[in-house]
């Protein structure tokens, strides 16, 4: 594990090297992107330049990139996903530098190519989407990381599902990343004495670490995107109520059932000890991870978006909203770090290592994901036309999503998916909330509202298919071993359990909602 | 009947036995006999115990059977020696009332079986090591292979680069008595990190 210090350097150099990049990136032409700026502003139709500083009404050259300039993002993905698999040991100790390098293989020809329009977008994508993104990550485990659940709890499938049931209900609040990291540790201790726990773990990576993250943009980065994108924060917390109640349901009636003939056929089994002795410390956490809510529910309300932009270079602009928002939740990571106990944090084995991860591996997917993400929002215009056009219905948006998120990370497929609808409709980001019903009822959308429904069910229930679907699910799965417990390798996972209780449910929640 | 094995005086020597008829009828015989003889928990079937064929050849056809690709026509047991004994006495009578053919009865000279095993933590490496140093004198482990990788930077909590700072891996043969492998095997077994392999008839 690195220090913290080394870190900081890093990311430090990571930053510098960026700047200097940009800062190329203008001199080569530098009233390019003056000029691109207004021309973007004057296009615009009376929305401005949206909330993230992009005019979506003009032709983005970005967007007309051939197919081919996507690789780099295909590489990124496939290095998430192999790594691990193929050469852990090399990947945890060099993934800083492929995450780079790929971000390098993209950057610099995009540069030197598109100059001006290459820097803005670049830059846009860092301050819109990776900085943020990366801030709510760490605010989310600074302070869940504060948090711990102790107490003598006895492994029966009782007790097994209430724990189940508890993590997936704070999952949305605060994060899958958050929620397994507090109930994991407790649910593998009231376990120690079990022969057959293998299944209690996996149903934890369904629920806790995936599925449980439906409700908030807090709960699944896919969602917090979408929220960066312009979905409102409480759109998912209605809209994805039913499908997420369906899953959670027939999951843990499943695992009950489950559970309990593993229990029985258990030779021993300890005494209860009549109490239930189970104790929550640092919950002041709470207050700021309320803090933390309240600050990005802030960012999308009506009052941050009448606050003014601030103009960064050409036509990138960063509300003051976002600013804010931003500043609340380091705010609130500070605090909890100043006043959390080091031995809470000790006692869910807490250490920076993940963020760390993410902040790099993230860095490499949001500077390559660029083209990809143009040529989907150009449509039928763009590279990716035969996709956007193939994947029209809502359930196939809802399989294509949770299949790629099965096997790539779901932030960045949800985001492509999302720019794949709006493509397909031709509708800029700024016409979200309206096409979602938020702020015209009029220019409420049913398909869009069923497609995005579909995507983001995809993108948060299908990251349990496997373990490299979402973050949580190696992370979980690296804890349980060090714990004794044998879980079943990649494919094992796959057939044995993502297959057998993960497939038939979705199948049931495509009939269900999405045909 | 394994668990049976510590609490009554071992045999000297083992038998397989083989037996072509009717699976029901056949153990039904066998158990006929073995009562009838006061040899009650004298014998172990094949198919309960995870045991392979001691003539390869017939490897592929108990596969094929344990598909349910084939029916079972034979029944495959090892037995003590005075079962064996009975048994060889019995053979034409078994046949002329047409329960089954005696196929062959030969000694087993040892019994293998292969054990691996797989942990992250140093602890249950440790308990593991101990399990397998605790032999029953007349099983030796043998053809051990063990590896030990450490990686201090890979300590605590990682979410897409999760790797362990320490692993350990293993594997070997046991190889011994029939009844003393099939016991150590069985209790090994019960570990959630070690896996055993079925058990191997070596037959004279």
């Amino acid at each position: 594990m690195k220090s913290p210090r080394s870190f900081t350097i890093r990311i430090l150099v990571l930053v510098t090297l960026s700047a200097v990049i940009l800062w190329a990136g203008s001199l080569l032409d530098p009233a390019h992107a003056q000029q691109h700026g207004e021309h973007a502003a004057a296009v615009d139709d009376g929305h401005g330049v949206d909330a993230h500083g992009v005019g979506d009404h003009h032709v983005d050259p970005v967007g007309q990139l051939p197919l081919w300039t996507v690789l780099p993002f295909v590489g990124m993905l496939l290095s998430i996903a192999l790594g691990p698999l193929v050469a852990p040991h090399f990947w945890h100790r060099h993934f800083p530098k492929v995450s780079f390098a790929w971000a390098v293989i993209f950057a610099v020809p995009f540069l030197i190519i598109m100059r001006g329009d290459a820097a803005q977008s670049i830059l846009h994508i860092m301050l819109a989407d990776y900085v943020p993104f990366i801030i709510l990550l760490w605010a989310l485990f600074t302070i869940s990381g504060g948090i711990v659940l102790e107490g003598d709890l006895r492994g029966t499938p009782k007790a097994n599902l209430m724990v189940l049931l508890v993590g997936t209900l704070l999952a949305s609040w605060i994060g899958t990343t958050g929620a397994a990291m507090l109930m994991i540790r407790p649910l593998l201790r009231a376990n120690e004495w079990r022969s057959s726990k293998v299944h209690i773990i996996c149903f934890f990576i369904f629920l806790v670490a995936n599925v449980g993250g439906s409700l908030t943009p807090l709960g699944d980065p896919p969602l917090f995107l979408g929220f960066l994108h312009g979905v409102p924060f409480f759109w998912v917390t209605t809209g994805l109520f039913k499908h997420m109640t369906l899953v959670v349901v027939i999951l843990l009636v499943m695992f009950y059932f489950l559970d309990r003939y593993h229990y029985n056929r258990e030779t021993t089994k300890p005494k209860p000890s009549g109490t239930l002795g189970i104790a929550l410390k640092g919950t002041h956490n709470f207050l700021f991870l309320l803090g933390v809510m309240a600050g990005v529910v802030f960012s999308g309300s009506a009052m941050a978006k009448g606050l003014p932009s601030v103009h960064v270079y050409g036509h990138v602009e960063i509300p003051l909203g976002n600013i804010i928002k931003d500043l609340i939740l380091v705010g609130m990571g500070v605090l909890s770090l100043v006043t959390t106990k080091k031995m809470l944090r000790e006692a869910n084995g807490f250490n920076w290592f993940p963020i760390q991860e993410v902040a790099y591996l993230f860095f490499g997917i949001f500077m390559t994901i660029i083209p990809a993400l143009a040529i989907l929002k150009a449509g039928a215009d763009g590279a990716l036309a035969g996709l956007v056009t193939a994947v029209q219905e809502p359930w196939q948006y809802f399989w294509v999503t949770g299949g790629l998120s099965s096997f790539l990370d779901n932030a960045p497929t949800y985001l492509t998916f999302f720019n794949a609808a709006l493509g397909q409709l031709g509708m800029p980001e700024s016409m979200v909330d309206d096409m979602l019903g938020y702020a015209d009822e009029a220019a409420r959308n049913p398909d869009f509202i069923k497609t995005l429904t579909a995507i983001s069910a995809g993108a948060v229930f299908m990251g349990a298919n496997t373990y490299i679907g979402n973050a949580p699910n190696f992370m979980v799965k690296s804890i349980a071993e060090e714990q004794g417990i044998p879980m079943p390798s990649f494919f094992g996972y796959l057939f044995k359990y993502a297959l057998v209780y993960l497939l038939p449910t979705f199948v049931l929640v495509t009939f269900v909602f999405f045909l | 009947m394994a668990k049976n094995i510590k609490t009554r005086t071992p045999a000297a020597a083992y038998y397989e036995v083989v037996i072509k008829g009717s699976p029901k009828a056949v153990r039904g015989l066998i158990a006929g006999l073995s009562l009838g003889h006061d040899l009650e928990h004298c014998c172990w079937y094949h198919q309960d115990e995870d045991i392979a064929p001691g003539d390869r050849s017939a490897s592929m056809r108990r596969a094929a059977e344990k598909l349910h690709l084939l029916p079972v026509s034979e029944v495959r047991a090892v037995v003590e020696a005075p079962l064996a004994k009975v048994l060889r006495a019995a053979t034409r009578r078994i046949a002329a009332e047409g329960i089954g053919v005696v196929v062959a009865v030969k000694r087993i000279k040892q019994a293998r079986a292969e054990v691996r095993y797989h942990t992250y933590a140093k602890r249950y490496d440790d308990e593991v090591q101990i399990l397998l140093k605790d032999l029953p004198r007349g099983v030796k482990l043998t053809d051990l292979e063990r590896k030990v990788e450490t990686d201090p930077e890979a300590k605590g909590i990682e979410s897409y680069t999760a790797v362990h700072d320490f692993e350990s891996t293993g594997s070997g043969i046991l190889a011994g008595r029939f009844d003393l492998v099939l016991d150590l095997r069985n209790r090994l077994d019960v570990h959630p990190l070690i896996e055993c392999g079925e058990i191997d008839l070596q037959l004279a």
